[in-house]
């Protein structure tokens, strides 16, 4: 078995959002302060919060967008949703101007050129203990609200990350970073990045592994989404986890998550045999294959320095068994 | 192999080391290891969990190891790392207080680690039977300060507070004078000078490490409350304790004081240093304490005599004669031991000044401003000393000294350098029976020789490190005469550049005693 704990702690320090973290609490401060100082919206108890995988610490390199959920506390029943993005688009484009903000079909998006990512406002009105935000269903001619609870995924998130641990610390958030960062490598655009995180939400609490690395969690929630999760949802759906009895809603095909499940059994047998491999390197190998670049086109796992590119040993005897490095003996003085 | 080659080879074997940890169940997330180990408790076996951090030195060091969970109800007491909890828990355990080269690092093997932690966990539940480490520092938290005190008058000082000085400043030295109790009018607390003063103490045989100021009140015994009373006074801030472990004794010195905004009081351990006679010379050598009641005279304090006069300073010889007329010049400074501070002084004052300042009774060192010209001042010096040393490198002076003390049997032992510090030459005088010295060394040297601007003397080209070569050899043949069975040659010569004839075309020493068996 090769686990290699300290190139998978190089592996996540690779996928970590770096610089894009700063720069998105930069641009969601800005958007929300924006939309905080709009009488209109304070009118309603606009009270905007960071939801989406940057909140829950699962982003992965990079962060190309940033959610901010901007709950309306005081709306009624009869505000319509059309009303809301047209009021946000204009205090938005006041602030930020028209070439970076763009209307969307349930939010208002603002680039921010500069740090090269955007922030997707969205408005969201109470509904009891959840939320509702806008939605245009296919062939419907104007948007509807929708139930959503973003909240409740973040406190899920956290409670996982204290139930299964690794030496003391939360394992899960690390593991669904790795997850994601696999889909991206192994899986096309769609289903996409929240969908996987899904995916190994429900690994881990059908697998409730307690292992001894990361590797070994890796391998033991790819291979339950492989073979339990995934299957399941391509036939009935995948739950949504902060709504009993909801679904999971992904724009991907029936053909494109077949196609889905089929990369990630292959991937799941990938790190399988990483796994049971002997030789470091070998192993090395397949888990860099595994985990492949970052958006950067930097490889994310990196080979043991002992090891060449193709997954070979170098030819090196061992430094320190026989061969004495102090020449002179024992007993010195300096 | 390059150096990445190496790198590699290494992270290969602390990644093998790694797995076999692993494969004693531990488990690994790339920071730290952790894993269970039994051993033997006084109530029967048990297993303990600990956690095993390899720290950016490693594998030259030692790993990090932590013992989160005895598995027993065990008082961690000693060698344990600083930054543990009051209770012990947390530290890091000092498995090894040798140092270890890689090769033969008893850590490498996880087999040896583990007995390792298992024999510490078995030492700490019997209380270290028989340990004579004096370490209590390591448990206290560390202050800035370093304390100066004379080991040789803390036991007439027991009980007592005595004054410090350099109050305000992170090195204090405690000082004999005691404080005087008066009482002071109109104005509540003491006096100035009756503040921030040194307890002094003895704690005895200790069994457990003090962490705290509970600890430390209870090993204070009967004067506890004495003590806290000064404290809280302000009268005392410094307490200096002796006390004993296993038959080893030791001082430590600690940092007392109020926690601000607390009734309790702060103790954190400062850096104690002994400035004894007898600590100072501890290092001198073997048989140095001999040494202070011989006498050695140095004619000639230049470069070669200045590193005589303080390496035979350092090894014990207190009752120095430094004779010389000259001054120091800005250029002297390169290969003299006197520094630049000492330029314009005369050299004799500046190796006393040098050699003043290293700590060491340096009141019998007499520099006199002059030269030994005639056969009287020569007589004069050779019987007023067990030893002279001609470190003057003149044809004149040399030959009066040798003649001298050939008439007078009297010791004396001339060093220099030759052919530009090539050969680093001494002989001692007069010569036994069957005795004979080295032949001369010509001298080779053509080409300009350097000049130093403005005054329009020669200067020899001679590097610093053959001066200490040089000296070196001196001192050694110096301290031969001086013990009980003198057995050196009459002639040493070390060959720093092999030269073109025999014997001195190797690296080495030459000695008469070999070229005469050689011849």
């Amino acid at each position: 078995m090769s686990t290699l704990p300290t190139c998978y702690k190089d592996a996540l320090k690779n996928i970590e959002p770096g610089d894009d973290a700063t720069n998105a609490k930069d641009a969601h401060e800005q958007v929300t302060k924006i939309l905080k100082d709009d009488l209109w919206l304070k009118s309603l108890g606009v009270d905007p919060c960071l939801i989406g995988s940057y909140a829950r610490d699962v982003s992965i390199r990079r962060v190309k967008d940033v959610d901010v959920f901007a709950r309306l506390r005081k709306a009624k029943t009869d505000l319509r949703p059309g009303l809301v993005l047209d009021r946000m688009e204009k205090v938005l484009t006041d602030a930020f101007g028209e070439d970076r903000v763009e209307r969307q079909y349930r939010s208002v998006k603002v680039d921010f050129p500069d740090y090269r990512l955007s922030v997707d406002a969205v408005p969201a009105r109470p509904c009891g203990d959840h939320w509702e935000i806008p939605n245009r269903p296919e062939h419907a001619k104007r948007a509807q609200w929708v139930e959503t609870n973003p909240i409740r995924l973040g406190e899920l998130t956290t409670e996982a990350n204290q139930d299964f641990l690794l030496n003391d610390y939360g394992v899960y958030v690390p593991a669904v970073k790795l997850i994601r960062q696999i889909r991206r490598t192994w899986v096309d655009d769609q289903p996409g990045g929240l969908y996987y995180e899904i995916l190994a939400y429900w690994a881990f609490q059908q697998a409730k592994p307690s292992k001894d690395s990361v590797a070994e969690y890796v391998t033991t929630i790819l291979a339950t989404i492989a073979d339990q999760v995934l299957p399941d949802a391509v036939d009935h759906g995948l739950d949504d986890p902060t709504m009993p009895g909801k679904k999971i809603s992904t724009k991907a095909t029936d053909t494109e998550l077949q196609s889905a499940l089929d990369r990630t059994r292959e991937a799941a047998d990938l790190a399988q045999k990483a796994l049971d491999e002997n030789d470091d390197c070998r192993a090395a190998l397949a888990w860099q294959q595994l985990l492949g670049t970052t958006t950067e086109d930097e490889v994310v796992f990196p080979m043991p320095s002992y090891c060449n590119a193709d997954g070979t040993r170098q030819s090196r005897s061992t430094l320190y068994t026989g061969v004495p490095t102090v020449s002179a003996g024992t007993g010195r003085y300096a | 192999m390059s150096f990445e080659e190496y790198s590699a080879a290494l992270d290969a074997e602390v990644a093998r080391w790694r797995a076999d940890l692993g494969a004693r169940g531990f488990s690994d997330d790339g920071w730290t290891l952790r894993g269970r180990i039994e051993w033997n408790a006084p109530e029967g076996p048990v297993t303990a969990l600990i956690e095993i951090e390899l720290v950016e030195s490693f594998p030259f060091t030692p790993p990090v190891v932590r013992v989160l969970d005895p598995g027993a109800d065990i008082e961690m007491t000693f060698h344990l790392a600083a930054l543990a909890r009051d209770d012990g828990q947390g530290g890091t355990l000092c498995l090894w207080d040798d140092e270890y080269a890689l090769d033969i690092a008893p850590w490498l093997d996880v087999d040896t680690l583990v007995a390792r932690v298992r024999q510490w966990l078995e030492d700490t539940a019997a209380g270290w039977p028989g340990d004579d480490t004096c370490d209590l520092e390591r448990y206290l938290p560390p202050a800035a300060h370093m304390i100066r005190y004379d080991g040789d008058t803390l036991r007439d000082l027991r009980g007592r507070c005595v004054r410090v000085a350099g109050k305000g400043t992170p090195i204090l030295t405690v000082t004999t004078e005691q404080r005087v109790v008066r009482r002071r009018r109109g104005s509540r607390g003491p006096y100035r000078k009756d503040r921030k003063l040194c307890w002094i103490g003895n704690l005895g045989e200790i069994d457990r490490p003090i962490r705290n100021w509970t600890d430390l009140y209870a090993v204070l015994g009967e004067h506890g409350r004495q003590v806290e009373q000064l404290v809280r006074a302000g009268i005392v801030r410094f307490l200096l304790l002796e006390y004993n472990r296993g038959g080893a004794s030791a001082v430590l010195a600690v940092v007392v004081q109020p926690k601000p905004g607390t009734s309790g009081l702060a103790v954190a351990a400062a850096e104690a240093a002994d400035i004894s006679r007898t600590s100072r010379t501890l290092r001198g050598g073997h048989g140095s304490d001999t040494l202070a009641d011989r006498s050695v005279a140095i004619v000639g304090a230049g470069a070669v005599g200045s590193y005589v006069a303080d390496l035979l300073f350092r090894s014990g010889i207190r009752k120095l004669t430094l004779i010389d007329f000259d001054r120091m010049r800005p250029g002297n400074v390169v290969r003299h031991t006197a520094d630049a501070l000492t330029e314009g002084m005369f050299k004799v004052h500046a190796v006393r000044s040098r050699l003043a300042l290293r700590g060491l009774d340096a009141s019998q060192i007499v520099p006199i401003v002059g030269w030994v010209a005639t056969r009287d001042e020569a007589l004069h010096v050779l019987r007023e000393h067990d030893v002279v040393v001609d470190a003057t490198a003149s044809d004149r002076t040399t030959s009066l000294l040798v003649w001298t003390a050939t008439a007078t049997s009297s010791p004396l032992v001339s060093v220099c350098l030759q052919r530009q510090g090539a050969l680093a030459r001494v002989d001692r005088y007069p010569l036994q029976a069957d005795e004979e010295h080295l032949p001369p060394i010509q001298d080779t040297t053509d080409g300009p020789m350097l000049r130093e601007p403005g005054c329009g003397q020669l200067v020899s080209p001679t590097p610093p490190s053959a001066v200490v070569c040089a000296a070196e050899l001196a001192t050694g043949v110096v301290l031969d005469l001086l013990g009980d069975a003198p057995n050196l040659p009459s002639s040493l010569i070390n060959v720093r550049v092999p030269q073109s004839e025999r014997p001195y075309d190797h690296i080495g020493l030459v000695t008469s005693q070999k070229y005469e068996r050689a011849s």
